[in-house]
């Protein structure tokens, strides 16, 4: 069950982290580690501490205690906005568009760590081509989109950062069935062109579907790792999650 | 240049040459002249106030804290050293700047509205210490700038309203440009997306706590200097009013969300309204009922946020798109 990330290049390692809002932890050390190409999924019940979790990574929680390690960087004393300018882009659970910027400008915000404008215009082209549906929609506002362009228009904006790891929190939540679909075609293109992918999923099945490994977290801790493939047939994930 | 572009340049143009020929047909001491100063610098002002609390809604309530230090400082250097205003009001610029920086320090990291709580305690705590320290600042009587009719230029003094009237005026549009300099750079677009998600800015990399801290300077060394042309075209000024809330921070708040925050032509159209209403309202009504424009200040705050909370600008900016609209059909 303990799988060793000792022969593969490790991108992201959590080790012991307890981390929460206030005077209590939500998460009981947690660990956890994603190789680099890799796609993780984090599954498990409402309140078992994904989003959490994924908040402590990129440095939107107060309190947090154990050990971050980005390409061997520490992540617990910086500021988000460092975080981000290491290249991880967390798109937040809730599409936190910026409603009032048209999707040009939304897009254009994710991309200030971009030196030049060219280089600016090149990740712009490639969020296009994942998302052709943004390029047609431009100009419009993104506070008048649907959920799932919103959606588009939030990874796409993480996507401009040109990330080498997307952090992608609750993105099926409250999209019809086709979005969703859709959407996670889209995640597996981007872990194709070489991002390294975690993502938080309350959809168990297509979050297995996706991914290659995952970890099932419950109470704030982990409780089941293993290959994706793996828990798809595993009888506690089968009854407790899947319905099966 | 597309017509809409065209209009945007054209329009403010105008307005600005209608504001330098107006004084001319005017008294230059006389009442009218004076209330359009009162308007100039109070959009100036609200202009000052918008750079932080309309692009990144970080609605302060102590800004007469700035505009006090300003006007304190150079009155006091002025008075005490004879110091020119012209070189006292960088002073206040500096000193104004250092206080926002030791309170942006713990206020920053606050959100709404326990943000403008610690702003507006801030304030009065300026006006507290400008009643006390009364060696420094005169106390409660209040502090007069010496006249110096001799001295012409140097002391920012003149015989008639009309070149303060000027003055206000250079200083509107030198605020104005500040202001629309940022909100169309990529300052300005951080700032904006603080006030839309501030949590998806710092996940995209904006240094949510630098950019504010920026923009509150860059409003406190405006509102400042501001601070010091008001000491100066009023002669007298004593710490209730000029570190007033209702007087100075909420009047200035309030131009700006009536006219349209976050909007160049918010804080225009918020001083067009708000001085020539007060003006008629102290006239009609006189001071027989103590307070009253206060608690007109805080009923019409309550009415816009709650039918409007885009302001006044949104107004004309929905008629435009109707008259669009009807050319099209």
């Amino acid at each position: 069950m303990q799988a060793t990330a000792s022969h593969t290049d490790v991108l992201l390692e959590i080790g012991e982290l307890t981390a929460g809002y206030g005077a209590q932890p939500v998460l009981h050390g947690i660990s956890l580690h994603v190789a680099r190409h890799e796609f993780v999924a984090v599954i498990g019940a409402n309140t078992a501490g994904k989003s959490t979790l994924l908040r402590a990574i990129s440095g939107l929680l107060p309190q947090c205690r154990g050990r971050i390690a980005f390409e061997g960087r520490d992540l617990t004393r910086m500021k988000a906005h460092q975080i981000a300018g290491l290249g991880i882009a967390h798109v937040p659970e809730g599409r936190h568009v910026f409603p009032e910027m048209t999707v040009e400008e939304n897009l254009r915000m994710g991309a200030f760590s971009h030196a030049d404008r060219g280089a600016v215009q090149q990740a712009l082209e490639r969020v296009f081509e994942l998302f052709p549906r943004l390029k047609e929609r431009r100009a419009q506002y993104a506070g008048s989109m649907s959920g799932g362009e919103q959606q588009m228009v939030a990874v796409g904006r993480g996507m401009m950062l040109e990330p080498k790891l997307l952090i992608l929190d609750e993105p099926s939540l409250g999209l019809a069935p086709m979005v969703v679909e859709e959407m996670h075609q889209r995640f597996l293109d981007i872990h194709r062109s070489g991002v390294t992918v975690l993502l938080v999923e309350q959809n168990v099945s297509l979050a297995l579907h996706s991914a290659e490994r995952a970890y099932v977290m419950a109470s704030g801790a982990i409780e089941i790792e293993g290959s994706a493939r793996e828990l798809l047939h595993d009888d506690r994930i089968r009854k407790a999650y899947l319905g099966i | 240049m597309t017509r809409a572009e065209t209009l945007s340049i054209a329009l403010p143009a105008l307005v600005v040459l209608a504001l330098i020929i107006a004084p001319l047909g005017l008294d230059p001491y006389g009442y009218t002249l004076r209330i359009l100063c009162l308007m100039l610098l109070f959009c100036a002002m609200g202009q000052a106030w918008n750079i932080v609390g309309g692009l990144a809604n970080q609605i302060s309530l102590g800004h007469a804290a700035y505009f006090g230090i300003g006007a304190y400082s150079s009155t006091i250097l002025f008075g005490s050293f004879g110091l020119s205003p012209l070189i006292g009001v960088f002073v206040g610029m500096a000193l104004a700047a250092l206080f926002a920086l030791v309170l942006s320090l713990p206020t920053l990291r606050l959100k709404g509205h326990y943000f403008a709580l610690a702003t507006l305690a801030a304030g009065e705590v300026a006006r507290v210490v400008a009643n006390s320290w009364t060696s420094l600042t005169g106390g409660p009587v209040g502090i007069s700038v010496p006249y110096r009719p001799d001295a012409g230029f140097w002391a920012l003094q003149f015989q008639t309203v009309l070149p303060n009237y000027y003055l206000f005026l250079g200083a509107m549009v030198l605020v104005s440009l500040v202001f629309w300099r940022v909100q169309t750079s990529a300052f300005g677009y951080r700032l904006r997306a603080i006030k839309e998600n501030e949590t998806a800015a710092e996940v995209i990399g904006v240094n949510t706590y630098r950019v504010k801290l920026h923009a509150s300077l860059l409003s406190a060394v405006l509102t400042a200097m501001l601070g010091t042309l008001y000491a100066q075209f009023q002669f007298f000024f004593d710490p209730d009013t000029i570190f007033g809330v209702a007087t100075i921070s909420v009047k200035m708040a309030l131009i700006v969300i009536l006219g349209g925050a976050g909007r160049l032509y918010g804080p225009w159209i918020g001083a067009a309204v708000i001085i020539p209403l007060e003006e008629m309202a102290n006239s009609y009504l006189g001071n027989s009922i103590a307070g009253l424009s206060q608690f007109a200040y805080g009923v019409l705050l309550i009415v816009v946020i709650l039918l409007n909370p885009r302001g006044l600008i949104s107004l004309f900016e929905s008629l435009r798109d109707r008259l669009k609209r009807r050319q099209r059909a």
